[in-house]
């Protein structure tokens, strides 16, 4: 077969709806194992899981502080606006190629709709709603989905899920499920049921009917949970979470950030699920009322630790922030992110600052995030640090110059020199 | 400036300089490197092609100081690599052979050439060769020490006699940038008399 420079996936269509030479052997596009690889590859090259996406850095809280981060005034205003533009972008599944492979043949339409039917998305209201209401015919694609995301749905409600619940879909092969900024849904224990052995990635942001009787059962079924995101879900308290460290050890990122009730979370829970999740490479407690132990338990078990986000925690205190980070402990070995905003009773950021500068050294990347005021405060530690530094440097310059060092010995005088040539002369 | 770098594992200070050589061929700008980096001296001539680098290291209590030594060839073609040696350095060294005239008058050129590419560099006058210098006549000895002082104020530079392979003067160069580059004081007696190796740094 000649690929022609306009060929498509509809071009396919025609190809294969011609008649064969027989002396030719089937075309590629009858083998089904190739076609399944070829539309895995449009798959992965369109498929967009509507997602948050990871910031690089935080938004600058004003102005001012936007200019004490980038120090000059035009990078500072590019900062303040790139951000505004990133949280508007839109997700866009209606064009995804993926479909038109539906409309082939057959064989098309049965290797594209078992792709398709992996990943379970939604992020408009009105398409989910659509699908809704075809969901009772007998024609509707059977999902055996491997992710279950559905984005920013603020106003959907828990009927939808139950009657989810109740089609055909199974989701014994679910490794991500994610309910992003849909306060009012909660998965249907089925789902947590039938997952228990494959569920590694559960992000349940933003809901006000997430509860600890949900945290108990995940941890009781899904063993092999890896992330657990369930940021300003504020019905979570000490009791869930730490129900959920009795039985899973393997976790590699939790996220328990919150405006509200941070009371409810605290060292009680904080401790036992750190100490048995050694792997943990992201933590996130902005909120939460942990207080110094925690963090030298952190310290302790989480060598693997990438990511710390403590902001606005007001029970931690110089006490741990200026030990752990010091220059003659060796905690963290990995960290790259520390997020410190709003902690206006830490006073003492030396240790910070040395631990930045260790982490540079070993070519890491190292952010520290902290807000206007606690940067000013960091920035002020910073020079009198490099000043005293620099009086080292000057001083310890200062006596070399002015000794006689073991070279300096072996300068002959130019007396001596004179004496010899003389000597010779004679 | 020096570039200062704190590495508070170890509590170690690194400072680095960098320093240039230049001046006519067969001056012993490379000799004058080799000596203080390695002090070994070699009489043999081999022309440098282009730039020689080495650094030398000194461990000062909880401070590293690293001079990186870049020495240019004498020869006219290797011009187009001055920007290579001058660019960045925190002194740079201008070298005539005390035997001969000549090479002292090039300085202005060389002088002229390097402020081009570096308009901070400390400016040194380094007259080589002292140990043969002694043995010209004191007129052609009172002849070149007065118009190496008068270069040297005129470049606002430290003029220092120095022999590679005797030794003289070879570490004190070092120690005077230094306490240039950092503003400091430092307590050695000048050296001004024709016929002693010169020493005028104040």
């Amino acid at each position: 077969m000649i690929l022609s420079p306009d060929f498509g996936l509809l071009g396919a269509a025609k190809y294969t709806r011609q008649p064969l030479t027989a002396n030719r052997g089937p075309s590629i596009f009858e083998i089904p194992e190739i076609v399944h690889k070829i539309l895995s590859y449009v798959d992965i090259q369109n498929t967009v899981i509507p997602q948050e996406e990871t910031p690089i850095r935080r938004q600058p809280l004003n102005y001012k502080h936007a200019l004490l981060i980038h120090g000059d005034s035009k990078k500072a205003e590019q900062s303040l606006e790139t951000t505004d533009l990133d949280s508007s972008k839109n997700f866009t599944t209606s064009k995804n190629p993926l479909f038109n492979c539906l409309l082939v043949n057959k064989l098309f339409y049965k290797a594209a709709s078992e792709i398709i039917s992996q990943n379970f998305y939604f992020s408009k209201q009105e398409s989910f709603g659509k699908y809704l209401h075809t969901i009772d015919r007998a024609h509707t694609v059977q999902f055996q989905p491997k992710s279950f995301v559905l984005h920013k749905l603020f106003h959907a409600k828990q009927p939808c899920l139950d009657r989810i619940q109740m089609t055909r879909m199974n989701f014994q092969k679910l490794k991500w499920l994610e309910l992003y900024m849909c306060p009012k849904l909660l998965p249907p224990i089925r789902f947590i049921f039938e997952s228990s052995q494959t569920l590694e990635k559960l992000v349940i942001t933003g809901s006000k009917v997430l509860d600890n009787d949900f945290l108990v059962t995940l941890g009781r079924n899904c063993r092999n949970l890896q992330h657990l995101d369930i940021r300003a879900c504020e019905q979570i308290s000490d009791f869930g979470i730490y129900q959920l460290s009795m039985y899973c050890h393997k976790l590699r990122l939790i996220n328990l950030g919150r405006k509200n009730k941070g009371n409810s979370i605290t060292d009680a829970s904080i401790i036992p699920l750190v100490k048995r999740n050694p792997r943990l490479s992201t933590i996130g407690l902005a909120g939460c009322h942990i207080s110094d132990a925690s963090i030298f338990e952190m310290a302790r078990h989480c060598r693997r630790l990438e990511r710390l986000s403590l902001n606005n925690c007001p029970n931690i205190s110089d006490s741990s922030i200026s030990t752990v980070f010091n220059s003659h402990a060796s905690y963290f070995p990995l960290l790259s992110v520390l997020e410190l905003r709003f902690n206006y009773q830490l006073t003492d950021w030396k240790g910070v600052i040395e631990f930045k500068r260790r982490q540079e050294s070993k070519n890491m990347i190292m952010l520290v995030e902290v807000c206007e005021q606690l940067m000013s405060r960091m920035r002020q530690q910073e020079m009198a640090m490099d000043q005293m530094v620099s009086q080292r440097i000057f001083s310890d310059i200062s006596v070399w110059v002015n000794s006689h060092s073991e070279d300096e010995e072996q300068e002959s005088s130019y007396l001596e020199l004179v004496r010899r040539k003389r000597a010779s002369d004679v | 400036m020096p570039d200062i770098e704190d590495d508070n594992q170890d509590q170690n200070n690194q400072v680095a300089l960098k320093i240039g050589l230049i001046g006519d061929s067969q001056i012993g700008k490379t000799s004058l490197m080799v000596k203080y980096v390695e002090g070994s001296f070699d009489e043999d001539y081999i022309q440098t092609l282009g730039v020689n680098f080495m650094d030398k290291k000194i461990q000062i209590r909880n401070t590293t100081i690293t001079f990186s030594i870049w020495d240019l060839g004498g020869q006219k073609e290797f011009i187009n690599m001055l920007p290579l040696v001058s660019n960045d350095a925190v002194a740079i060294l201008f070298m005539f052979d005390l035997t001969r005239k000549s090479t002292l008058n090039s300085i202005k050129e060389w002088y002229r050439q390097a402020r081009g590419f570096n308009k901070t560099a400390i400016p040194f006058l380094v007259g080589t060769k002292y140990d043969q210098f002694i043995d010209l006549s004191f007129q052609d000895q009172l002849e070149i020490t007065q118009q190496a002082k008068k270069f040297g104020s005129a470049m606002k530079a430290p003029v220092v006699f120095c022999s590679t392979s005797h030794s003289i003067n070879v570490q004190k160069i070092f120690k005077i940038i230094l306490s240039k580059a950092f503003d400091l004081k430092l307590n050695l007696d000048e050296i001004t008399n024709v016929g002693e190796p010169i020493l005028i740094f104040k």
